[in-house]
């Protein structure tokens, strides 16, 4: 009985719910919520995707810019050490010669102080005149005198120039390793887990090697700079007050020269090379040295450019100009290209036939320096150059273990940096992935160049971005290879020789360059 | 000059979603109106007699086929949204790739420079063009599918298992990592279609095309993006609004996406 009942209960209810037909909408409703929000999942999905992407590059890309802007701050201040220990140089040089040349030229003056006794109008004014000049430069001459401690063999200045390579030395080495430090700390302010800076020398690192690119030079690299004229700021004579030291000094150590009083070499580069007191070796020889004055007269040809022969009868004009020396004008002295501080001054000149010419005198006047360390030591083999000290300030150069070429340097002065962030930006991972996947990691290369010079004597070092050369053409893979290191180091490939497996990794070599440049995009 | 280009853009991408998505209100506007008058006619006068058993099937039944084409139109244009992102990041990697190239010093090109577009030997080019493409594999069909398309094959001569075989070859199931021959495989395969139909053009500090650039300048990437509709019904069916065919009255119907970036150019 029970049963029965139970029976046309459940009948009567299937009936009931045949008969209704209420959710049939809503089910489809339901449907389309959730399509709709899958695609409204999808969508989210892909702009957190492609904005992750996005931040990671920018991550990247500060990352290296700031790690290498770490590089290009190093190599600015070894730039300004080594340009300071030129222009201490070039002081330790004028201040020694400032010591020997005054006595002389006081004596030259005391010389001619009774001489004006002889003359028959201005007696007195010449000897006033002569008075003045010896009490100025015997106050100038106290002054160098208390110097003396700044400018003596390992005086001041010498060690202070000396400290100023062991500072470089130390930037050298610190300064890339500060550089990757930043560049995880940007790398991780912008978004990363980790920043990892590899400049390019890192694959081939050595510890007893900086990461920059840079050697120890040598005194003599220094010397070189104040020989040549690189430009006007390296150049010593071109320190403000310095070139009124240097034409004060014309005067007067040309005419100690004359009266062969003066410790002094000198030559003219032209009209008579092997000067008064001999040649150069000749002069060291004899125990002069402590500088060496060049005093050399140019006759430059009327066709001179920077002045026009339409010069006025009569007229004369004198400029300083910087001209570089040709062979139709003057053999540079000293395999130089470019003479710093030559003035020049033309004139009309009438000529015995009655006509006008114009002529052009160019004057030409520097500090060479030969030999710094003074007079105490001996001197140079002829031809040697500056001596070699290790007692001596080095100046630290471009280049590292005889990598010397400019486009070599140009490569280690790279740097990459790789960005890696552990979440992956999804909604729902596994579902809406683009082939693509997460983009967890991001890689950014920059590259540190100088706008001015190629060279560690100018501070204009900075940092762009570049394409990613280092991934394609095998620095970063060079530590890893086969051939170089790795496991033949290990000595696990003894057995294998060494053509076969030079075949073998260029084969893969090259497929995964191949591999990784297609898929480089940047 | 800049301005007035990247609002036309905006405005053009507008103008071609509008009419459909007003489309779409309009359909489902008909389609319930349509559903409730028909079944209010059919309760009153002619099956009165009978009852009103069945009338909500003939409701649904009737409405069923505007509300699939509107739930696959919706799908369609969410797509194309979903495209649009992604070639917006397209357009930053080639603005990043052509700020890293264009200062380059290359065979045939000088820094600074690249070659008309046209030139297919450029390598400056090729770097930019490729960075796009990279960019745009995930909203790009498979050769196989695309092919498939362009046959106009009736999805339903596949079966259901032949699909999800064909899908499992892509794509990875919840919670499945991808393979990296996997990844070759599908990347290679959608890759073509990417290459094929993703193009970009470099815009100078003054907004015109040009292929000499000063230093130090901004440049700009606009990328251009085939993309392909391939939503059943929605696709051709919105397609024959506002999109093309990939040749005149034949194959099936892409809508351009395009998008720009600008960035400052390295150093050369």
């Amino acid at each position: 009985m029970r049963g029965g009942l139970s029976r046309v209960t459940a009948a009567r209810a299937r009936r009931g719910l045949h008969a209704d037909d209420g959710g049939q909408i809503s089910a489809l409703a339901v449907l389309s919520a959730a399509a709709f929000a899958c695609l409204l999942l999808l969508v989210i999905n892909t702009g957190w995707a492609t904005s992750g992407k996005i931040e990671m590059q920018n991550a990247a890309d500060a990352s290296v810019l700031s790690g290498a802007t770490w590089m290009a701050r190093g190599l600015n201040i070894i730039s300004v050490n080594n340009v300071t220990q030129v222009q201490l140089l070039a002081l330790i040089i004028v201040l020694r010669a400032l010591d020997d040349a005054l006595p002389l030229a006081i004596l030259t003056l005391e010389i001619e102080l009774p001489a004006c006794a002889l003359l028959l109008w201005g007696a007195g004014v010449c000897a006033a005149i002569i008075t003045k000049q010896i009490a100025l430069l015997n106050g100038v001459k106290n002054v160098i005198d208390g110097l003396s401690n700044l400018y003596e063999d390992n005086g001041l200045l010498w060690r202070t120039a000396k400290l100023l390579g062991t500072w470089s030395k130390f930037i050298a080495y610190s300064f890339p390793l500060i550089g990757m430090a930043e560049a995880h700390r940007i790398a991780t302010v912008d978004g990363a887990d980790v920043g990892l800076l590899i400049p390019a020398r890192l694959p081939s690192f050595q510890i007893d090697k900086p990461l920059l690119p840079v050697h120890e030079g040598k005194v003599s690299d220094l010397c070189a700079r104040l020989d040549g004229p690189v430009s006007d700021l390296e150049t010593p004579f071109q320190i403000g007050s310095l070139l009124f030291v240097n034409s004060g000094l014309n005067l007067y150590l040309h005419l100690a020269v004359l009266s062969n009083k003066a410790n002094i070499c000198e030559g003219t580069a032209k009209s008579d090379p092997q000067g008064p007191l001999g040649s150069v070796a000749e002069c060291l020889a004899k125990g002069g040295g402590t500088a060496y004055w060049q005093h050399a007269y140019y006759d430059t040809k009327p066709s001179f450019s920077m002045f026009p022969p339409d010069v006025p009868d009569g007229a004369e004009r004198s400029e300083k100009v910087s001209y570089p020396c040709s062979a139709d004008i003057a053999p540079c002295p000293f395999g130089l290209t470019k003479c710093g501080g030559m003035s020049v001054s033309s004139s009309n000149q009438q000529q015995p036939d009655g006509t006008y010419k114009n002529v052009y005198v160019g004057h030409v006047s520097r500090w060479q320096f030969v030999y710094a360390l003074g007079k105490d030591q001996p001197p140079p083999p002829a031809g040697s150059g500056p001596t070699e000290n290790d007692d001596s300030p080095h100046p630290w150069l471009l280049g590292a273990e005889g990598r010397l070429e400019t486009e070599q340097i140009q490569k280690d002065l790279r740097s990459m940096a790789v960005a890696y962030r552990r979440r992956e930006m999804h909604v729902a991972p596994g579902y809406f992935v683009t082939p693509w996947g997460a983009h967890k990691i991001s890689y950014a290369q920059a590259r540190v160049y100088n706008g001015t010079a190629f060279d560690t004597f100018t501070s204009d070092w900075r940092v762009t971005l570049d394409r990613t050369s280092m991934l394609e053409d095998g620095t970063l893979l060079d530590g890893l290879r086969f051939g170089q290191g790795g496991l033949q180091q290990a000595k696990v490939l003894d057995k294998v020789p060494d053509t076969a497996m030079s075949k073998i990794t260029d084969f893969f070599g090259a497929i995964v360059g191949r591999v990784l440049e297609t898929l480089n995009n940047h | 000059m800049d301005v007035a280009h990247y609002t036309f853009l905006r405005i053009e991408f507008l103008r071609a979603i509008l009419p459909a998505a007003l489309g779409c209100a309009g359909f489902a506007v008909m389609s319930l109106a349509s559903g409730r008058f028909l079944s209010a006619c059919a309760r009153r006068r002619l099956l009165r007699p009978l009852g009103d058993h069945g009338s909500s099937e003939l409701e649904f039944a009737l409405a069923l086929p505007w509300f699939l084409v509107s739930v696959l139109v919706t799908i369609q244009m969410t797509l194309m949204v979903n495209a649009m992102l992604v070639v917006d990041y397209a357009a930053f990697c080639a603005a990043r790739s052509a700020a890293v190239w264009l200062p380059q010093t290359v065979p045939n090109e000088a820094a600074n420079s690249i070659a008309p577009p046209d030139d297919t030997d450029s390598e400056k080019w090729s770097r930019i063009r490729r960075a796009a493409s990279l960019s745009c594999i995930p909203i790009s069909p498979r050769l196989s599918s695309f092919a498939g398309g362009f046959l106009q094959l009736p999805a339903a001569a596949i079966t259901a298992e032949q699909f999800q075989a064909l899908a499992a070859l892509g794509d990875p199931m919840p919670g499945q990592t991808i393979s990296p021959l996997r990844l070759g495989i599908d990347t290679l395969d959608k890759w073509f279609y990417s290459a094929l139909f993703t193009d970009v053009s470099l815009y100078g500090q003054d907004g015109m095309p040009r292929t000499d650039f000063p230093g130090d300048t901004p440049v700009t990437a606009r990328v251009a993006h085939k993309f392909y509709m391939n939503v059943p019904f929605a696709g051709p069916l919105m397609g024959r609004v506002f999109g093309y065919r990939y040749f005149w009255l034949i194959g099936p119907y892409y809508v351009e996406l395009s998008s720009s970036y600008t960035l400052q150019m390295a150093h050369s």
